[in-house]
């Protein structure tokens, strides 16, 4: 196998990988920086949402925040154009994964794909490849195996996010795609077409069996080129159809590299000019590396069969596990807060941003976090914090989705399953 | 000699295509949205003409005070007080569009008009000194000491009838309220540039209609979380404290359970696309997803926070005192219209994928 994986290759496709990348990553920066949303989400809240593990990963104040987004911009810049590949691909993920990390309510499945691919790109080799400046000539080989591993990356996302189709919302009743479609009712050409129940399901299983199988028609030789039409195609669509930023580009960018790893040159080395090429070697480590990667990636989105009750309504195990455009959900929430025998209730949204309250009103672990930060601020021993939420999710009319008799105070952080998330509400 | 790499066709082929991508993906949909009629219909027939009504009325108040202070009639006084009553009426049925030029700098027409708690400090020490009143210098007072409160303040107490500068306070106070009333319907005017144009011409400050519809529904669940937290849950001490009853809404006037009342209405309105339910709200939406089921609901549950609110004997500072429970009843009959709006009726609506500030997957 590691024989296999040995054998040398262009590095051209992975050099256009981490050209994409880094420009992706730039406008996504420039994006969030232009829209105000540095301060809006990262340096205005006096609370943020952390990740378990995480939670010394804070945003700095400013203007050091506005500073971090700029050396990430130039990081992103430097990785697109080769200066130093891998030490700028290297900056790029840190910088762009501690922000990522600072604050939970911004979490996003394509800025993971996108913190992965920047790790990945400083971990396998292909930094000489298309560097514009400075310009490095010469053809840089590579062991096939680089090849894999994102291809890997980019089959696991497509697969799992098929996997987490599976559910009855999706196959039964085609939400929330037809809720979602409904809002288009008036496009132009297509909008009566997409008000019908016949597109929600269309549509819904063309997803499905999208997401399940176009990497393995990516993988095929034969059918790589119609594929990754099919790529831009559905990307395009959804793009249009859906406010989801990068993530489209992002994919039609990535899935390059499933064609050949010299896809990307005017015309292709003769073997002499291959021959020149330094051979890459492989040793076991990376074998072991590549292995324990592997096993990771395919192990996250499965955790969630670890929780019991439905992950789309829990939420355990969502995280991390490329579960995208899965759910509309909505809801309410608010705080009852017991101390010095007195009652009073706490309404989050006077001190989160608009988009830290409408992921924490949905988002169990997120409510436990903040009832821990309301026992932090009151103060006493004895406070006790009750959770008012209420969450309406594909359709389903409200329901509690936390017991309210359950003091959240005394609930630690933790993976493990959470007793006091209620049962989702039957499907109506 | 070495090899040249040149990058051929095939990236730029890519790059095309990613660049399309994104400029497709940023351009709002053409024609005749749902949304855009709901959102153009909120924007003609009720933003507008309810801004316009509210500077009108301010315009009779600021009169009916001079008139007042000209003749010291208790019958012009008690005309000029439901002058007040009525402006206050328009205002907090307007609280519900609490964005734009309401809360946005330098205008801040919603805290400039309507601050709550204000100051009478600041009234009461510009009546006992001796420099002129006049509208300038009620505007230089700030939010605390201007716009509906201060004439409130001014025109509810017996004073006015003998004290000659409270007088000039109030024509003062009466005439900025209504240069703000002005000011405020052009920030808003699409004819003149104002900010429906964000509304009805998307593509700045929101994306497309859907964005402007989810901002008006996102402030009609905000707006029934603000009745509860602030003119309710507050004085009768839901932050943990004993009664307030020194901080409910239009105090001076008793006007507070009339000021709920009103920015039902308003909720209402926003809802049903106006009163007599001929234009297009957001209930116009639910229709046109087959969800009669979440119209009913409002109307039921709209008639029930009305009834609790009729359920509490004015004045509401005494009330939060007498008859707490009755108050609590109130928060939970909002409550529960709050719910059915920002979980049931965003979610029909799919209200979340324009709410959301980032991109969402």
């Amino acid at each position: 196998m590691i024989e296999r994986a040995a054998r040398p290759v262009d590095a051209a496709g992975l050099g256009a990988l981490r050209v994409f990348v880094g420009l992706i990553i730039f406008a996504a920066t420039a994006r969030t920086a232009l829209l105000g949303r540095i301060r809006s989400i990262y340096t205005e809240p006096n609370f943020h949402f952390t990740h378990i593990g995480f939670e010394w990963v804070r945003p700095l104040p400013e203007p050091w925040m506005q500073l971090l987004f700029a050396a990430l911009a130039i990081a992103a810049l430097a990785m697109a154009v080769g200066f130093y590949a891998r030490y700028s691909a290297a900056a790029t993920f840190l910088l762009f994964t501690w922000i990522e990390l600072s604050e939970k309510a911004a979490f996003l499945n394509h800025y993971y794909l996108l913190s992965l691919l920047c790790l990945l790109l400083v971990a396998l080799p292909g930094d000489r490849a298309l560097c514009v400046w400075p310009r490095r000539p010469g053809i840089q080989r590579v062991p096939i195996g680089a090849y894999w591993m994102i291809r890997f990356q980019l089959s696991v996302v497509y697969l799992f996010a098929g996997i987490a189709k599976l559910n009855s919302d999706w196959l039964v009743r085609a939400e929330p795609l037809r809720t979602w479609l409904s809002a288009h009712a008036e496009m132009p050409v297509i909008g009566g077409l997409l008000q019908t129940s016949a597109a929600g399901f269309a549509l819904s299983y063309g997803g499905l069996v999208f997401d399940l199988s176009i990497w393995v028609f990516l993988l095929l030789p034969k059918t790589r080129r119609a594929a990754w039409a099919l790529v831009v195609v559905f990307h395009v669509s959804v793009g249009l159809l859906f406010p989801i930023g990068v993530f489209p580009v992002a994919m039609i960018a990535a899935t390059t590299i499933f064609f050949a790893p010299d896809w990307c040159r005017w015309r292709h080395p003769v073997e002499s000019e291959v021959d020149q090429a330094p051979r890459p070697s492989l040793r076991p480590l990376h074998g072991a590396l590549a292995a324990l990667w592997i096993i990771v990636q395919l192990a996250m989105p499965m955790r969630c069969l670890l929780y019991p009750g439905p992950v789309n309504w829990t939420e355990e195990g969502f995280r991390y596990a490329w579960r995208v455009m899965l759910i509309e959900k909505t809801g309410t929430l608010e705080y009852r807060v017991l101390s010095d025998g007195q009652e009073s209730r706490v309404f989050p949204s006077r001190e989160l941003c608009g988009l830290q309250y409408r992921m924490l009103v949905t988002q169990p672990d997120m409510i436990l976090e903040y009832a821990h930060h309301i026992r932090d601020r009151v103060g006493g021993a004895d406070t006790a914090v009750y959770a008012d939420a209420w969450v309406s999710m594909n359709g389903r009319p409200a329901a509690r989705i936390v017991n309210p008799a359950v003091d959240l105070a005394r609930e630690p952080r933790s993976l493990l399953p959470a007793h006091w998330i209620l049962r989702a509400p039957p499907a109506p | 000699m070495r090899p040249s790499i040149s990058i051929s066709a095939a990236p730029l082929l890519v790059c095309a295509v990613i660049g399309t991508t994104s400029l497709l993906a940023g351009c709002p949909g053409s024609g005749a949205d749902s949304y855009d009629e709901v959102v153009d219909s909120l924007v003609d027939a009720i933003i507008i003409p309810g801004f316009a009504e509210f500077a009108g009325a301010c315009e009779i108040l600021s009169e009916s005070a001079r008139t007042y202070c000209d003749v010291r009639d208790p019958a012009v006084l008690q005309a000029a007080r439901d002058d007040w009553r009525n402006a206050r009426g328009l205002w907090k049925q307007q609280d519900v569009f609490a964005f734009g030029p309401y809360s946005q700098f330098p205008d801040r027409f919603g805290s400039n008009i309507d601050f709550h708690p204000m100051r009478p400090e600041q009234l009461q020490a510009l009546i006992a000194g001796n420099d002129e009143i006049d509208a300038a210098r009620i505007a230089g007072l700030g939010a605390t000491g201007r716009g509906l409160p201060a004439v409130e303040f001014l025109l509810f107490s017996d004073e006015v009838a003998s004290d000659d500068r409270r007088c000039s306070a109030l024509i003062a106070a009466g005439e900025d309220l209504a240069a703000l009333a002005q000011e405020n319907l052009a920030a808003w005017d699409p004819a003149s540039g104002g900010f429906a144009r964000e509304l009805t011409d998307p593509g700045g400050e929101f994306a497309d209609s859907e964005a402007a519809a989810a901002e008006i529904l996102s402030r009609v669940g905000f707006l029934l979380e603000n009745m509860r937290a602030d003119s309710l849950l507050r004085p009768l001490g839901g932050g943990g404290e004993q009664a307030q009853p020194e901080i409910v809404t239009s105090r001076f006037s008793q006007h507070s359970i009339e000021d709920l009342f009103g920015q039902l209405n308003g909720v209402e309105r926003v809802f049903e696309g106006g009163p007599a339910r001929i234009d297009r709200g957001l209930a116009t939406l639910l229709r046109r997803r087959d969800r009669h089921d979440l119209i009913e609901a409002f109307r039921d549950r709209i008639e029930d926070a009305r009834a609790a609110l009729r359920a509490i004997d004015a004045p509401l500072q005494s009330a939060v005192v007498s008859d707490p429970a009755r108050v609590r009843d109130a928060v939970d009959a909002l409550g529960s219209l709050q719910r059915l709006i920002q979980a049931d009726i965003a979610n029909a609506l799919a209200a979340t994928l324009t709410f959301n500030d980032a991109d969402g997957d």
